[in-house]
């Protein structure tokens, strides 16, 4: 077991005048599951290959335990690597591509069978064992591909989209053995993926990056609810954060859409700058009827049936600003594409980010005064009850 | 359903509003369109396939007609003599010198084609920048293009056996010069040479191409499985690209049984004296051309191709059991 | 029109019997020959079907014809182009239209397709032709111009093309071998005269030997070592230099021959090579002595380019005390299925050509030999001190030792086992009695019309 330290971490591509990572620092804990997460080009990938020293690093250092790797081949680094698209061997029967790895290392002939045996047992694949890739499928392929990674007994577990292939369902079923497979193991892990519902649930710390920098480095929890940047903010729920830019003098402009409450308003006309961004998850709207603090008039423009509740996309009703909301409001509400509504939200679920270094600056109240707007809002039917849902 | 439903099928002897009838008519209708699209499918074909015929097969299937006939081309009267000219063929020692010599021709090139144009196609793809990669890729396929007749007297004077570039250089590494075209012994690897470095291109142009189907992944989970480059190649590589492989072998010994424009134009071609010194170079190619176009033995001549294309057919037919067993189809 | 009047044949028109035998006959020979053509893997003989050239000749108009001939520009190519602009010119009655091709391997095709020109210049394997009748003798031309004179030409002219009595093949453009060399070497080495028997040549060579300096570059092809095999008593055929059905190479004339350039060969005094090597190399100073022939001339003095003075000799004398030659070249011939305008316009251009104004002309371009005394006399002399392989050549022309090569087709085979007996024994690959006993045995079973070439 090792734990992994990325220090200054660089890595430009030939031609290309921008660097696909740009200074990465990051410390994995032994044992611990971390999940690179971003979208795609942000450099995640390239982070897992240079760990795997599939790639070499333009500068910077990469540490398992207290040795640096920078010079260390990637197949004397003690790595299990599993794919996006499997990269099974074609052309070799289950058992081959699990024990070509050992062989390759001259592992000893009683030790392979061993080996073999245990991890055929473990991933439920004893009766595909003399079967080829391409007689597999999708997930019997995938149990294959962690089969081959894990069976050389990596001190690093790095995984690269393992899931993206596969359909929903397999998929989920894929994320929990994973997660089974990582308490029983407890293999240091690096796990890249797109899908933040599969870093949500498999990993210890997320590391959100874009753009070839870490944006945020933190728990599921954390990451939900504190989002570092407008990025993360934007980047984490389903649909993210609703991140709204306001000038200041729409604040006292009577004809404005928007509607802050007069402590708010002072506060925020109190603060430096412009303008003031503020966020919303779309969980976190409702259809107001009195007492929050933030209103936004707002005319339908689509509504999306998902059965729980509807996903409304608005817009914010105003001839100066053209900004788009996205609402998770009740099946019942009633509303109708062309109306126009006015969208509120308790001031602690309000999220107030810099205009210019797009940073969290905390939100509009604290927790303590949320029970309060709670109280206040209890006859809203659109509302109570998903806030205590999220939380 | 009413007929009003679909006014396309509203015409006089349409009687029926049975929907069954009308299923069959859109049916008759839709086998109507494929017939008519299988007429212009044909109708293009036949252009192409007319050439063929009149040039390429019926010619072929004329060459076995007049492989048993004695045939003279000014004469309209054949006369049939069964297995003479095949006799004639086995009893003259310059048909078996020719098959010998096809068949050194072949047994050294198709390893060499092979082999050389996996290695420089892997060099290509590993070893090289895409940008620098495209300018060898170039480098390695210009030959190929180029004619061969007007490369292969430039090749001549680089034989030169006096006072060429080929023993220049074997001379500056020391080693024994040599007589290059004008030897019996080495004329055919001059040849060989000269074929090699115009055909390598299109070979390793093929390779590359099976080499990128290999997934980059697969030869980095090997690594990362501990293996060196030797056994990624020996136990990922070489099986995956096998299909690659087999087709190259086979389009290569294709070509080199039909050897023919290199060996003639290095081996004194129009001015005479092809195929030798001392038909050291007469290929069974070389000697098909020769017997029919130089001294107008037609029948011979199509006995001898009839052998070539056994020869060939054999060769083939023995690739392909040889391939359903060892060649890897993905 | 052409089409359509074979189809009426067919329908039973108003030609006679016998020339619907015929035009059915050229049908199966063009479908035939179309077949074969693509038959053969190689097929190198594209279409031979070119414009007819048939034309209806009323008695006054103007006959026009096509010369089917090889040279594909160049000194001869454009010589042949002058000259055929000349006769046009001074010949309002006939015009001549050259069509370059492969005329020697393409003219059997077109013969069986029924479509040959009038008049085709070819080397000398007419055997097919003349043995499928498809070429008419010049014999009846000849007598009956009054402006032809047999006396004119050169011995080794008029019997080339010689069958049996007929003249099927008038030699157009005649070449001999000789020996090019490099005059500044001759002085270095004290060598003040060419040599005039084999054995001068040897001791020559063995002068001019340097390590940097080869002294003989031998062509490898038959053509050049027949003269000396000739020159020391052999023959081209048995008994004979130009009747025969088998060879007679297994004998003292040519081991003897075999022998002189086996030890050239091991003595590092000779090398074998391709003909524009050679040149290159004398060219190149690298060479001192190379074989050719007349008609190479040009092409030796373009690329030594004058730096230094060429000379030349023809292929000296040996055990007999004479010196011997072979006369070959292209030869005008006369494919039948023409009209008897058609032919006689043809041999008014063949005996034109042979008038010594245009010999003059053909010889001073082209460095070919003339063909007839009267032209070889017309040639300045001023003109032959500057061009000492046509001189040489005129040499070889006027001797009674220089013979046409034999008109079969299996000769020729005959020649390519030569070569490579030749190449074997002479390299020391093979010793020079098995090469001759297996060069006889090949030869002779080519001859009995048995052949794998």
């Amino acid at each position: 077991m090792t734990a992994i330290t990325l220090e200054a971490l660089e890595k430009r591509f030939g031609g290309t005048a921008g660097s696909a990572l740009d200074g990465i620092d990051l410390e994995i804990a032994d044992g611990e599951f971390v999940v690179l997460l971003g979208p795609s080009g942000c450099g995640k990938s390239t982070t897992l290959r240079l760990i795997a020293g599939l790639e070499t690093p333009t500068g910077g250092t990469i540490r398992f335990g207290k040795s640096v790797v920078n010079g260390v081949e990637g197949r004397d680094r003690n790595i299990g690597m599993v794919f996006q698209n499997y990269a099974l061997y074609p052309h070799m029967t289950v058992t081959d591509n699990l024990c070509f790895g050992l062989k390759s290392r001259g592992v000893e002939k009683g030790e392979i069978l061993k080996r073999l045996d245990e991890i055929l047992e473990m991933l439920s694949l004893g009766d595909l064992a003399k079967r080829r890739p391409r007689e597999l499928s999708g997930g019997q392929r995938q149990r294959v591909a962690l089969g081959r990674a894990l069976i050389g007994r990596p001190s690093v577990f790095l995984m690269d989209e393992p899931l993206s292939n596969l359909d929903a369902n397999l998929r989920e079923q894929m994320r929990m053995e994973i997660a089974k497979l990582h308490r029983i193991l407890r293999i240091t892990t690096v796990y890249v993926t797109h899908d933040q519902v599969e870093a949500l649930t498999l990993a210890d710390r997320i590391v959100v990056m874009n753009e070839g920098k870490i944006q945020q480095v933190s728990s599921p929890r954390r990451l939900y609810d504190e989002p570092a940047n407008i990025f993360v903010a934007r980047f984490i729920g389903a649909p993210g954060m609703n991140v709204l830019r306001i000038e200041k003098d729409m604040l006292i402009d009577p004809d404005s859409p928007f509607y802050l409450d007069e402590q708010i308003t002072q506060s925020i006309v109190e603060s430096t700058g412009s303008a003031v961004r503020l966020g919303i998850r779309p969980e976190d709207l409702a259809l107001h009827n009195g007492g929050f603090p933030l209103r936004i008039r707002c005319r339908v423009v689509l509504i999306e049936q998902l059965g729980t509740h509807l996903q409304v996309h608005l817009e914010v009703d105003s001839d100066k600003l053209s900004s788009n909301i996205i609402a998770k409001l009740d099946v019942n509400c009633g509303v109708a594409v062309g109306d126009v509504v006015t969208l509120g939200s308790p001031a602690h679920l309000i999220h107030r980010f810099d205009d210019e270094t797009e940073l969290h600056l905390g939100r509009l109240a604290n927790k303590s005064e949320r029970i309060v707007s709670l109280h206040s809002t209890s006859g809203d039917n659109s509302h109570g009850v998903r806030i205590g849902e999220q939380q | 359903m009413t007929k009003q439903l679909d006014p396309a099928l509203d015409h006089d002897d349409y009687r029926s509003n049975d929907k069954s009838d009308l299923v069959r008519r859109v049916g008759v209708r839709s086998s109507l369109f494929n017939v008519k699209n299988k007429l212009v499918g044909y109708g293009l074909l036949l252009p192409a396939a007319a050439v063929f015929i009149l040039f390429f097969y019926l010619p072929a299937l004329y060459l076995f007609y007049i492989a048993f006939y004695h045939w003279s081309i000014l004469s309209p009267f054949q006369q049939f003599v069964g297995l003479k000219n095949f006799r004639t063929l086995l009893a003259q020692p310059l048909f078996w010198r020719s098959l010998e010599n096809s068949l050194y021709y072949t047994i050294v090139m198709i390893p060499a084609i092979t082999f050389l144009s996996l290695g420089i196609a892997m060099l290509l793809r590993d070893g090289l920048s895409a940008r620098r990669g495209g300018v060898w890729r170039a480098a390695v396929f210009l030959p190929h293009v180029t004619p061969v007749v007007a490369t292969s007297i430039i090749w001549v004077w680089i034989f030169n056996p006096h006072f060429g570039l080929a023993n220049a250089v074997l001379s500056a590494l020391h080693l024994p010069q040599l007589g290059w075209l004008e030897s019996t012994t080495w004329a055919l690897p001059a040849v060989m040479i000269d074929s090699l470095w115009h055909s390598l291109g299109l070979y390793v142009l093929i390779f590359l191409a099976g080499l990128s189907r290999v997934p980059r992944e697969i030869i980095e989970v090997a690594s990362l499985d501990g293996a060196k480059s030797p056994r990624i190649f020996r136990r990922i590589i070489w099986p995956l690209i096998s299909p690659t492989t087999f087709f190259v072998i086979v389009l290569a010994s294709v070509n080199t049984w039909q050897a023919f424009s290199q060996i003639y134009t290095m081996t004194g071609g129009a001015h005479g004296g092809a195929g030798g010194p001392a038909f050291s170079t007469t290929t069974d190619a070389l000697l098909v051309f020769q017997t029919a176009f130089t001294y107008f033995h037609f029948s011979l001549a199509a006995a001898m191709s009839l052998v070539l294309f056994l020869i060939i057919l054999a060769l083939t037919v023995v690739q392909k059991w040889i391939s359903d067993r060892i060649v890897f189809y993905r | 029109m052409l089409a359509r009047n074979r189809f009426q044949q067919y329908l039973g028109g108003s030609r006679s019997p016998q020339s619907r035998y015929k035009s059915r006959l050229q049908s199966v020979r063009r479908v035939s020959v179309g077949f074969v053509g693509g038959s053969l893997i190689l097929s190198a003989c594209g279409s031979a079907a070119a414009a007819p050239t048939t034309t209806t000749s009323a008695s006054n108009a103007p006959i026009s014809f096509q010369l089917w001939e090889s040279h594909n520009g160049g000194p001869v190519g454009d010589a042949v182009t002058a000259l055929v602009n000349m006769f046009d010119s001074s010949h309002p009655n006939i015009h001549v239209s050259i069509v370059v091709t492969k005329a020697s391997s393409k003219l059997p095709a077109a013969v069986a397709a029924g479509d040959p020109p009038v008049l085709a210049e070819i080397s000398h394997y007419d055997g097919t032709l003349v043995k499928g009748l498809a070429l008419n003798s010049w014999n009846q031309y000849m007598k009956n111009d009054p402006t032809f004179s047999q006396s004119n030409l050169y011995p080794s002219v008029w019997s080339n093309g010689l069958v049996g009595n007929q003249h099927y093949r008038l030699i157009a453009s005649a070449k001999v071998s000789e020996v090019f060399y490099n005059e500044s070497m001759f002085q270095a080495a004290g060598i003040t005269t060419p040599p005039t028997t084999w054995a001068e040549l040897a001791s020559d060579a063995a002068k001019l030997k340097s390590s940097n300096v080869i002294p003989l570059g031998w062509k490898d092809s038959s053509a050049h070592i027949l003269p000396a095999i000739l020159s020391n008593g052999g023959s081209m055929l048995n008994g004979s230099n130009t009747v025969g059905t088998s060879v007679n190479f297994n004998n003292a004339a040519t081991t003897a021959t075999f022998q002189y350039f086996r030890n050239l060969y091991s003595a590092g005094d000779l090398v074998f090579d391709h003909g524009s090597t050679l040149r290159a190399d004398l060219a190149s100073g690298h060479m001192a002595m190379i074989d050719g022939t007349s008609a190479g001339e040009a092409k030796v003095l373009a690329a030594v380019g004058g730096k230094f003075k060429v000379g030349a000799f023809v292929e000296p004398a040996g055990s007999t005390g004479h010196a011997a030659n072979l006369v070959q070249g292209l030869g005008f011939v006369l494919p039948k299925g023409h009209s008897a305008a058609e032919d006689n316009a043809a041999f008014t251009f063949v005996n034109w050509w042979y008038q010594p104004a245009q010999q003059v002309y053909w010889s001073e371009h082209t460095g070919f030999a003339p063909m007839t005394k009267a032209g070889a006399a017309a040639i300045p002399q001023s003109f032959l001190s500057s061009h000492p392989g046509l001189q040489q050549s005129i040499v070889a022309m006027s001797s009674q030792y220089s013979y046409p090569r034999p008109v079969s087709d299996s000769y020729a085979q005959v020649q390519a086992v030569l070569d490579s007996a030749f190449q074997q024994a002479v390299t020391g690959s093979q010793s020079i009695s098995a090469a001759l006993t297996q060069l006889q045995s090949q030869g002779n079973s080519y001859m009995s019309g048995a052949s794998a070439l």
